[in-house]
């Protein structure tokens, strides 16, 4: 009671309403027999149960995050004995670290390595004997290779499987050092619906890189490239 | 490709667009049918046919959700791909998804899925073992081909993604054996988010929108992003399918109801059940859950749902699954709010929601 003798209302312990529920400690606690949640929104029981378990569900995500980070760091920095030093210092490291582990389970894998020329290294398909005349199909459904040359040559042939039994042509290669163009090359489909490509390698030509374009003769549309070292 | 039969992403969801459900409905069965018809491009009809080929199709032909493939297509086309350079990953997801069904299965002693016995129950082990094997190889094709559609770089951050996803799944399925096998009951909620996060949701939501948000993005997506966003979604959907194990309709659900508990799987309904149970009901908890499930007694069984049913751990479960897709929406603003409206992006949005409304 006051001074003046009216009753006077104690201060509240919190003027606003009461949002945290909240509880320290592992979610859900343990062993405790308890009475069944109400489904009813704004009752305590239910917005506890969803406060607590996303934020349970942030931490353990973040959790997850920094064990990723974690590793990677260690991977990157070539501490970590999983996947060997540079483990993933780059495509071509990743690519050989797959082909490497994949090589096993698959004959799929060895296409795939196969052409990706750009990335991953050239598909090497011949490396012609000095003066004399070679012929190979590569590891994969491939072209068909008749190289004749004096000197080691290796050709990359990229193009899209579904093409691979098309009418195509092949312009002259060109290299960016030489003036001279590597031309007279001849693309067809032999009987059994096999690309077959025939390369001559003139004596004079210069050694360096040439490349060009593979295209359809009907439209001009172009369907890939070809790439051809001469040693 | 039926690319031309896809509706146009850049087009706002407003003016005439379906509503959220009826719009994941909707993007559901126009990316499963496209996703499918690519996926039957890379099921050989080869000998033996018997024993292994047309078995292959058995699971893909059974008629999934579809959502792991549409969530990819979704989210590529929401980052500015075109479709033919991602309906080939998501058919080597939907691939990959129904060779783990396979192996799930067995592993889990499950009898049914997508409404018929399960393949090692029509076909044997061994048979079914060496189908998800095949089947997950195969799914390694579409991945293969993506270097003529997305180029070699892309095509092998794809690759990195799957390797890191395939490994995630994993360690997940390893956990949840693990604890079945060794009886493990001592688990609270955050041990089944983790192992949740791990088992369900990299294959079910991260990666699939990892996978698409790279290929639109080129390549420019951070290590970390679409986790938050995914393990909400994903643990969303994976506590609903568990309540959907035990109070969904056999029908519509297609696979056996209570089979959680049959199996002895560690949900959050029976970890809600352990944590809520008398003294003496936890030790007969644990005592049903011992034997193996072909051991395991039907009484005993209906036991745990009517002990279920009391404590009410689905109704748990439920506002947990209601929460987590509240904060993947929240996570889904983070993530895309900036991207301009489209069709897909709705998709995303609206498959927080979704969730709730399936019943299988």
């Amino acid at each position: 009671m006051s001074d003046q003798g009216h009753f006077e209302k104690p201060e509240p312990e919190r003027t606003g309403p009461y949002r945290q529920f909240f509880r320290p400690g592992p979610l859900g606690g343990t062993g405790q027999a308890t009475a069944r949640p109400s489904n009813g929104s704004g009752d305590p029981g239910w917005t506890g149960v969803v406060e607590r378990s996303v934020e349970a569900g942030y931490r353990i995500v973040d959790e997850q995050l920094r064990f990723g980070q974690e590793v990677a760091e260690r991977l990157s920095s070539g501490l970590t004995g999983v996947a060997g030093p540079g483990a993933v210092g780059g495509l071509e490291q990743m690519a050989m670290r797959m082909m490497r582990s994949t090589l096993d389970l698959a004959g799929l894998w060895v296409e795939m390595m196969s052409s990706v020329p750009a990335t991953m290294g050239s598909w090497m398909a011949q490396a012609a004997p000095v003066g004399g005349t070679a012929a190979s199909g590569g590891v994969d459904q491939g072209p068909a290779l008749s190289i004749e040359s004096s000197r080691p040559v290796e050709v990359s042939f990229d193009l899209e499987p579904r093409w691979r039994s098309a009418s195509l042509a092949v312009q002259p290669l060109r290299s960016a050092t030489q003036e001279t163009a590597l031309q007279g090359i001849e693309l067809e489909t032999a009987d059994d619906g096999r690309l077959r490509l025939r390369l001559v390698v003139p004596d004079e030509l210069p050694g360096g890189v040439y490349t060009g374009a593979i295209f359809d003769p009907r439209t001009g549309v172009g369907r890939g490239t070809l790439t051809v070292r001469v040693g | 490709m039926r690319a031309a039969a896809v509706r146009e992403s850049a087009a706002p969801p407003s003016g005439g667009a379906a509503p959220g459900p009826a719009l994941v409905r909707e993007v559901l069965e126009e990316y499963g049918a496209l996703t499918r018809e690519a996926l039957e491009g890379y099921l050989p009809s080869l000998e033996p046919k018997r024993y292994l080929y047309d078995l292959l199709a058995d699971y893909p032909r059974r008629g999934g959700k579809m959502m792991r493939p549409s969530i990819c297509i979704a989210a590529g086309r929401a980052f500015g791909a075109r479709l033919d350079e991602v309906v080939g990953s998501a058919a080597a997801i939907e691939l990959l998804h129904n060779a783990l069904l396979i192996h799930d299965d067995i592993e889990d002693l499950s009898m049914e899925r997508r409404g018929k016995p399960a393949l090692h129950v029509l076909h044997g082990v061994p048979i079914a073992l060496n189908v998800g094997d095949a089947l997950s190889l195969m799914s390694l094709r579409p991945l293969i081909e993506n270097r003529w559609s997305i180029g070699p770089r892309l095509a092998l951050a794809i690759l990195e993604e799957t390797d890191r996803m395939a490994r995630e799944s994993a360690e997940g399925q390893a956990i949840e054996l693990g604890w079945i096998r060794d009886n493990v009951v001592d688990l609270d909620d955050a041990d089944y988010f983790r192992m949740i996060l791990k088992k369900t949701c990299w294959l079910a939501a991260i990666h699939p929108a990892r996978v698409g948000a790279i290929i639109g993005s080129r390549g420019a997506l951070g290590t970390d992003r679409f986790v938050r966003f995914g393990f909400f979604l994903g643990a969303s959907f994976q506590i609903h399918d568990d309540v959907l194990n035990l109070t969904g309709d056999h029908g519509r659900y297609g696979k056996e109801i209570a089979g959680d508990l049959w199996e002895g799987k560690r949900t959050l309904i029976l970890i809600h059940l352990l944590r809520s149970a008398t003294r003496e009901e936890r030790a007969r908890v644990r005592r049903v859950l011992a034997p193996t499930r072909e051991r395991r007694d039907g009484d005993d069984v209906a036991w745990l749902a009517e002990r279920v049913e009391h404590y009410d751990a689905v109704g748990y479960a439920r506002q947990v699954a209601h929460g987590f897709a509240g904060a993947a929406l929240h996570e889904f603003d983070r993530e895309l709010g900036r991207l301009p409206e489209s069709r897909d992006k709705g998709f995303l949005r609206a498959l927080a929601t979704w969730m709730f409304e399936r019943t299988r």
